[in-house]
């Protein structure tokens, strides 16, 4: 059993509503997003594209962030999601520097509401000057509903289930469209995956094959 | 797909100041013992060293506390030395500073029996030493366990920080020798000597340093970006003025005027204060210039 993501990046049309539903969802503090979409443009003028690329915590098997805390502030729970312990976080970076995802953010203060957020539970968890990612809404992990962002996309390009499951719906799309992940060559073994757009398969098999030179 | 890429924003100033005083004191920590076994007469110059070694990195010590996201917190660093350098290096900095504090003990009076013609203090001279060369090295090592930065991810920033250290160490403890050295006979001629040995640690350092940038340069995109905005990009100023020029080449010139005309102490403190900044700017430059391999640009920020 291991969690997992695979995002659709033929359907992502960079309408936000994911990181809008994180940010509800996980009452993240100003300049802290767990989960964000960014914009990519390819091409010269006038043969020019634009795409999106949603963007969060990869959770991976074996994560970069793990290995530089020296709290032990950021661990695995026993679902396999990496978590962050922000009462033992001391605020020292190593693990946003070596994240080559760049899926974690520093908790630098403020707040959206003058009188104090109206979630309180969940904000008052967020301590001021630790890191914080994204948990794939671990609250929710069989409660039923699926994560926030998952939920919350317009266009269903967000897939959410088990990847280990060869039957299940994300391990078949992995399968079935040349699903990708990001950074191979870090041998992080990250658990989302991508689906490539339509006509940059090609792309993302030279991307792999990239990866994995500069990994040699 | 274009691998996009951007500079890390994080460990800045006070990490730099943090890197430099660590380096600077376990590089005069280590001359110092150095002086101690080959040059027992200079009795000064070794503990000067000592104490300078010493006072150096608990000075630096702040500079990373006030860095933290959570600064009353900072024992936790020591949690765990598995594969997190932060901790390793908490240890390292705390055994040699408590270690050293030990030997500065021992040049006072009731432990003053401690110091003579005893096995025990070169023992811990040489464990303190060994601890000030990890201290020098982990400097490096701290950067270099950064895979994501490539960079930093390289033994090269761990050779460069190494010998940038001993550099400045050795140039730190002429200038707070100076004085003394100036007044005993055969003075003149030891700092004479440290200062070229300064000199020819400053030519290897330009020598990894050439070889790090133009190594960097052609190995990945990421560290391709980082050469570039040191060389050409919004670095430049701080990266020719003040590390090549200020912390390599006016040294120089200085040490060649200082042989036609010797004797001029002048020219050696300036010199010193040069080699100084330059070691400083040399380890934000190579912070600032840290180039993160993030797949994709933000559009939040």
């Amino acid at each position: 059993m291991r969690y997992g993501m695979v995002i659709d990046l033929n359907r992502c049309i960079g309408c936000h509503a994911c990181s809008i539903a994180c940010k509800i969802e996980n009452a993240t503090p100003p300049g802290v997003f767990w989960s964000r979409v960014f914009q990519v443009e390819e091409g010269k003028y006038p043969d020019v594209k634009r795409s999106y690329i949603p963007r969060l915590c990869m959770q991976c098997d074996d994560p970069a962030c793990i290995k530089v805390c020296s709290t032990r502030a950021t661990y695995k729970d026993p679902l396999g999601l990496v978590r962050i312990d922000e009462s033992k976080c001391i605020g020292c970076k190593a693990c946003i520097l070596a994240c080559p995802y760049g899926a974690r953010s520093l908790n630098e203060g403020g707040d959206y509401f003058s009188t104090g957020a109206p979630w309180g539970e969940i904000e008052e968890s967020h301590e001021v000057g630790t890191v914080s990612k994204c948990t794939f809404c671990s609250h929710l992990i069989g409660k039923g509903p699926e994560p926030s962002c998952v939920a919350a996309c317009p266009t269903g390009a967000r897939h959410f289930g088990d990847i280990d499951d060869p039957e299940s719906e994300v391990r078949q799309l992995i399968k079935g469209r040349f699903g990708f992940q990001f950074h191979p060559e870090f041998n992080l073994d990250p658990s989302v995956y991508y689906l490539p757009p339509k006509g940059s398969i090609l792309g993302v098999v030279f991307y792999t094959l990239e990866s994995k030179e500069r990994k040699e | 797909m274009e691998v996009q890429v951007e500079r890390q924003q994080y460990w800045r100033w006070k990490i730099a100041f943090y890197l430099f005083l660590a380096g600077t004191g376990a590089g005069a920590y280590i001359v110092a013992i150095l002086a101690d076994i080959f040059y027992p007469e200079a009795t000064y110059l070794s503990k000067a060293g000592v104490l300078l070694g010493i006072g150096l990195v608990i000075l630096g010590i702040p500079f990373l506390i006030l860095d933290l996201g959570r600064k009353g917190r900072f024992l936790r660093a020591g949690v765990t030395i598995k594969t997190a350098w932060i901790g390793r290096g908490f240890y390292i900095l705390s055994i040699f500073t408590i270690l050293g504090v030990i030997h500065i003990g021992f040049w006072i009076w009731p432990f003053k029996f401690l110091e003579t013609g005893n096995s025990f203090r070169l023992t811990l001279e040489i464990v303190n030493g060994l601890l000030a060369f990890s201290t020098a090295v982990y400097t490096g090592l701290l950067l270099k366990s950064i895979k994501s930065i490539h960079f930093w991810n390289t033994p090269l920033i761990v050779i460069l920080f190494f010998i940038s250290a001993l550099s400045t160490g050795t140039i730190c403890l002429l200038l707070t020798s100076i004085k003394y050295l100036l007044q005993i006979r055969g003075g003149r001629s030891v700092l004479s000597f440290l200062l070229s040995a300064d000199l020819l640690l400053i030519f290897f350092e330009s020598l990894v340093l050439v070889f790090y940038l133009s190594t960097m340069y052609g190995a990945t995109e990421a560290s391709e970006k980082s050469v570039s905005s040191l060389i050409k990009g919004d670095l430049k100023l701080l990266f020719w003025g003040g590390i090549i020029i200020c912390g390599l080449i006016i040294p120089f010139a200085l040490k060649v005027i200082e042989v036609s005309y010797p004797g001029i102490i002048g020219l050696v403190v300036v010199s010193s204060i040069f080699i100084l900044i330059g070691g400083l700017l040399l380890r934000y430059g190579i912070l600032a210039a840290g180039v993160q391999v993030i797949p994709l640009l933000p559009n939040c920020r």
